[in-house]
């Protein structure tokens, strides 16, 4: 996105800032098969956005409208337990995703996810990825794919895990498995 | 700028297993409560007061340049009717600038070649319409008669039927016959329509000579629609006789058949309606100016319906543009939010301080989604509805069809009201045209017939056309918007209710929302 609005807009090539934020993607698992062009496509739609250490990025229980790519910093994913403390379910560095449910359906969120330092994450939103497998479906296709497989991952190894932790045979107290971040 | 599916209000979203594992709130620690709430801003009073002062000031700018906000209004809902067209088209491989002019191209081909014939009927009825209405008691026309013959000629008139001194017809020139012409000589016959109804007439006024066998008649009409010309010379006999401009040893006449025009004291119920607008008190006048006296438009401008929707806009613009610029701002401004819409939010949306961001992003898309639904819905139900009664009003023979049936259709777009208007519309033209109470009542039924097929068929398929607005709410922004914009104004006071509902509704349950946990 070019500094002046309007020349800018009428003589767009693309700004630094937004070869920036291409490569930037291109180092993200979700957009690393990507074309140029599909890439280009891509940075006008996500959202990208600046939080400071100590704010929060999603709040558990709110609706959430999609998912996180994390540019730089780490974050860390919070719920509330069983006996109402603040559990640690996990901490995420750059190139890491959450929230990857609520960009397939619209569920509330169901951890919180607070910025450990000054972070930079890109929102990849529900209402976005659907105007984009209308409008550009191979292009839709190809992230929807893509998220799925990682979230295929997730859940292989949620139950290679649960699977495990039923063998150890300890009950109540077995601690959520850091990969069960359905955030 | 982009569509979205149907909304899901933030209330009705299911609580997931996980979810309901919770505990309450109450059982929450004060930590991480404090560390995940976010920024209190309704419990600051200094905050408060400052915003809404804020929003006040907001709104008196907005009223205070409304005028120049017309146009831009305008084409922002131009460009988000395209924009589909145009998102569909980029996503076929097109450039979005490329997609944007092929859409123009297309859509000015259209108006040029398929609307310039609509328009130009469209003027010239509305300038009919307008003769129509302008009450005028009496038209006056003239004959003029040539003598080409070398001898005098003396011509008698009399009256063929209906006709005569106190009929719509009456001779004022020559006060008695005969009317003598020299050789070379030339005369005038004036003769004055002046009904004392609306209806049509039509009537004969044969000419005859003592020296010249069989007669000439000049065939009169007036409040008439029949679009055949009236054959300038009716009856001749003589090759040296009557003739229009024809032959040197003959009587040349100027015409041979006159139309009138339209004449006639202003129909009764548009005096009436009119009288009774007067005696309201003037502030409810002044309420109903623009949207409700339309007797009182009609008469006073001359009945260009459709000019008149564009003049009530006009002159809220003209302040400051004129009708060119007003027109070179729409395709214009449409062009960049077309092209730039989605940069336009993204920017906007990135302003958004973090703890609002999804709220705030949550909004503008069912926000999105509701003016979408509801100007593409209002887009369908126009054209069905100014369809069917241009075919109804046409069955029905009111004259005028499609600037009434388009205006029914227009109007249509303001509940409850709308409907009304296009009868009121139609009925009085059918009136002041002759059409009689019977017309008016073939009206009333075929436009109750129209109005039971936009209900029961067009509307449930066009489910996002319903804004759930309470009756009187309508009706009081519908008249708030004639007061502040005239047409206008009514148009878009419905839309504009049903944008703010949605916003305030969401904006409500999401600060609900925030402050549940």
């Amino acid at each position: 996105m070019a500094a002046d609005p309007f020349w800018g807009n009428l003589f767009r090539r693309s700004a630094p800032h937004q070869q920036d934020l291409q490569a930037l993607l291109r180092q993200v698992p979700v957009f690393a098969d990507l074309t140029q062009r599909e890439l280009r496509k891509m940075a006008s739609i996500l959202h990208r956005r600046r939080y400071a250490a100590e704010e929060s990025i999603v709040r558990e229980g709110e609706q959430g409208v999609g998912m996180y790519v994390i540019l730089s910093g780490r974050v860390e994913v919070l719920q509330v337990g069983h006996d109402g403390a603040m559990q640690l379910l996990a901490t995420f560095g750059p190139g890491d995703f959450f929230g990857e449910q609520a960009l397939l359906d619209e569920t509330p969120r169901t951890a919180s996810v607070v910025a450990l330092e000054a972070c930079q994450a890109l929102g990849f939103f529900r209402t976005d990825l659907l105007d984009l497998i209308e409008g550009q479906p191979r292009l839709g296709l190809k992230i929807v794919m893509r998220i799925s497989q990682m979230i295929s991952v997730r859940l292989r190894h949620t139950n290679r895990l649960l699977k495990e932790a039923q063998y150890t045979e300890k009950g109540d107290e077995v601690p959520l498995d850091p990969d069960k971040r359905e955030v | 700028m982009s569509r979205v599916e149907k909304p899901e209000s933030a209330a009705a979203e299911s609580k997931s297993g996980i979810q309901a594992k919770i505990p309450r709130q109450s059982q929450l620690p004060p930590l991480g409560v404090e560390r995940l709430e976010p920024p209190a801003v309704f419990s600051n009073p200094v905050k408060v007061v400052l915003g809404i002062a804020l929003a006040l000031a907001l709104c008196w700018f907005l009223y205070f340049i409304r005028g120049i906000l017309a146009p831009f209004v305008l084409a922002f809902i131009v460009a988000y009717v395209l924009t589909p067209l145009v998102d569909r088209m980029e996503g076929r491989g097109l450039n979005r600038t490329l997609s944007i002019v092929l859409v123009y191209l297309v859509v000015a081909g259209g108006m040029v070649f398929g609307g310039m014939e609509l328009t130009q009927r469209l003027h010239l009825d509305s300038g009919e319409l307008r003769d129509q209405f302008i009450p005028r008691e009496w038209v006056d026309k003239q004959v003029s008669i040539y003598n080409a013959r070398t001898s005098f000629v003396n011509l008698y008139g009399e009256w063929e039927e209906a006709g005569g001194r106190d009929s719509t017809f009456v001779l004022v020139q020559p006060e008695q016959w005969p009317l003598e012409l020299p050789p070379g000589g030339q005369k005038r016959i004036t003769l004055r329509f002046a009904p004392a109804n609306p209806a049509s007439a039509q009537a004969g006024l044969r000419l005859t000579s003592p020296t010249l066998e069989g007669a000439l008649v000049l065939r009169l009409r007036g409040n008439s629609f029949a679009e055949e010309k009236l054959s300038p010379l009716i009856e001749f006999w003589d090759q040296g006789g009557y003739r229009q401009q024809v032959g040197l040893d003959s009587l040349f006449f100027s015409a041979g058949g006159i139309d009138f025009g339209a004449a006639g004291p202003a129909p009764a119920i548009i005096l009436l309606v009119s009288e009774e607008v007067k005696k309201l008190p003037e502030w409810m006048q002044s309420l109903l100016g623009a949207g409700f006296d339309l007797a009182e438009w009609i008469r006073m401008r001359g009945g260009g319906l459709s000019k008149t929707l564009l003049g009530e806009t006009g002159q809220v613009v003209s302040g400051l543009f004129s009708g060119i610029a007003f027109l070179a701002i729409v395709p214009f401004g449409a062009f960049f939010f077309l092209r730039e819409g989605r940069r336009i939010t993204h920017r906007l949306v990135e302003l958004v301080p973090n703890a609002y961001f999804e709220l705030v992003l949550n909004l503008i898309y069912q926000i999105n989604a509701q003016i979408g639904g509801y100007l593409r819905g209002q887009l369908l139900a126009t054209s069905v509805v100014a369809i069917l009664s241009i075919s109804a009003l046409v069955l029905i023979g009111v004259p005028y069809s499609l600037p009434l049936g388009g205006l029914a259709g227009v109007a249509n777009m303001i509940p409850y009201l709308g409907p009304l208007i296009g009868i009121v519309a139609a009925s009085l033209v059918a009136l002041a045209t002759g059409g009689g109470l019977e017309m008016v009542w073939y009206i009333i039924i075929g436009f109750l017939v129209v109005q039971i097929i936009d209900n029961f068929l067009v509307q449930p398929a066009i489910m996002a056309k319903s804004v759930n607005l309470h009756p009187l709410i309508v009706l009081f922004v519908v008249l708030l918007g004639s007061h502040l914009m005239g047409i206008a104004g009514m148009l878009i006071a419905v839309p504009l209710t049903g944008i703010l509902n949605v916003a305030g509704q969401t904006i409500f349950q999401g600060v609900k929302a925030y402050r549940a946990r």
